[in-house]
């Protein structure tokens, strides 16, 4: 994950006691990053606004359940992620969990930052997340835009740290091809 | 060379206006509901601290809470005012009525007072006279009536 500044978890501890500008600057600090990702899994953008707007309350409503306070994005994220969920109104379904690709999935694949793609990769890489199925898409999404560990994606996106690791690693693998593919 | 975080970023910036005017609108929705609930906390301490309110406090907390349980209460009560008027208006006129009979209610007990005395009078003679018909007990008896051997 990206690194959480100390002063964003001050920040979180000024919006605990209800400070306005402690809100402001932490939505300032989430609005893009979450719009994307709430965008790129919904394609609608009035419908993306919305889920941006009742992420923003309820995280102002809800504040007293966040545990740790260096982990707001990612409860941030999860809330939204829900919205999506309640958005399309379709029962979550789990995936079996491959354990044959589990074993083949490369441990030093490089991270977020390090993938580094040409002006002319920009819209095969928007082709490749449409192209993926949802649940690929949004942990490849939280992977990139945020950088959260396995583990945070795994709890934004309520799935096991195994079927993560393994949707990871397919949508890695099919981005992987698509750089080398271009000339 | 970019990032695919810098590229997806890059691609949404133009939604960053109408992300502003929700950011703002949800900060002054949150700001609202500071002042709103402060507002409320302040009233309520300076109403605790006033004596009408205490006043007001009670009657709201002691009777207006419990209203159904006063007003029941005080129909019982009614009721039975009611009930113990209509039995004191159904007793006969007391002995403001019957002075004239005052001679006559005399004689009549003067003559209750006779017939206790006769009826009591043969009861206690016979006890006087007639002797226990049970043995009196061997301490009654006396001294002179042992035989030292």
């Amino acid at each position: 994950m990206l690194a959480v500044s100390e002063s964003e978890q001050t920040l979180v501890l000024d919006a605990r006691t209800g400070k306005p500008e402690a809100w402001d600057a932490l939505f300032r600090r989430y609005q893009l990053p979450l719009y994307v990702y709430v965008f790129e899994l919904v394609r609608n953008e009035q419908a993306s606004l919305d889920i941006v707007q009742e992420s923003f309350i309820n995280a102002a409503r809800y504040l007293e359940r966040l545990q740790v306070d260096a982990k707001f994005g990612s409860w941030l994220f999860s809330i939204a992620h829900q919205k999506c969920l309640q958005h399309w109104r379709k029962p979550k379904v789990e995936e079996p969990f491959d354990a044959a690709e589990f074993e083949q999935l490369a441990e030093d694949d490089p991270d977020p930052s390090e993938w580094l793609l040409r002006k002319e990769q920009e819209e095969d890489l928007m082709r490749l997340l449409n192209q993926l199925p949802l649940p690929h898409r949004s942990v490849l999404l939280l992977h990139f835009i945020e950088e959260f560990s396995l583990e945070e994606i795994a709890a934004i996106t309520g799935t096991l740290l195994g079927t993560v690791k393994s949707r990871l690693h397919y949508a890695k693998k099919a981005l992987r091809k698509l750089i080398e593919d271009t000339p | 060379m970019k990032t695919p975080r810098q590229i997806l970023l890059e691609r949404h910036r133009a939604a960053e206006t109408k992300l502003d005017r929700i950011r703002q609108d949800v900060v002054a929705q949150i700001h609202r509901s500071q002042q709103s609930d402060e507002a409320v906390t302040s009233s309520q301490t300076d109403d605790r601290r006033s004596p009408e309110s205490f006043v007001a406090r009670l009657w709201l907390e002691l009777i207006w809470v419990n209203r159904s349980f006063w007003a029941g209460l005080s129909a019982v009560w009614l009721i039975i005012l009611a009930l113990n008027q209509a039995a004191a208006e159904g007793v006969p006129a007391g002995p403001a009525g019957s002075m004239a009979d005052v001679p006559a209610m005399l004689a009549i007990v003067q003559e209750q007072k006779r017939l206790a005395l006769d009826l009591s009078e043969p009861a206690i003679r016979p006890s006087l006279e007639t002797p226990r018909p049970w043995p009196r007990p061997r301490t009654d008896l006396g001294l002179s009536n042992l035989q030292i051997t």
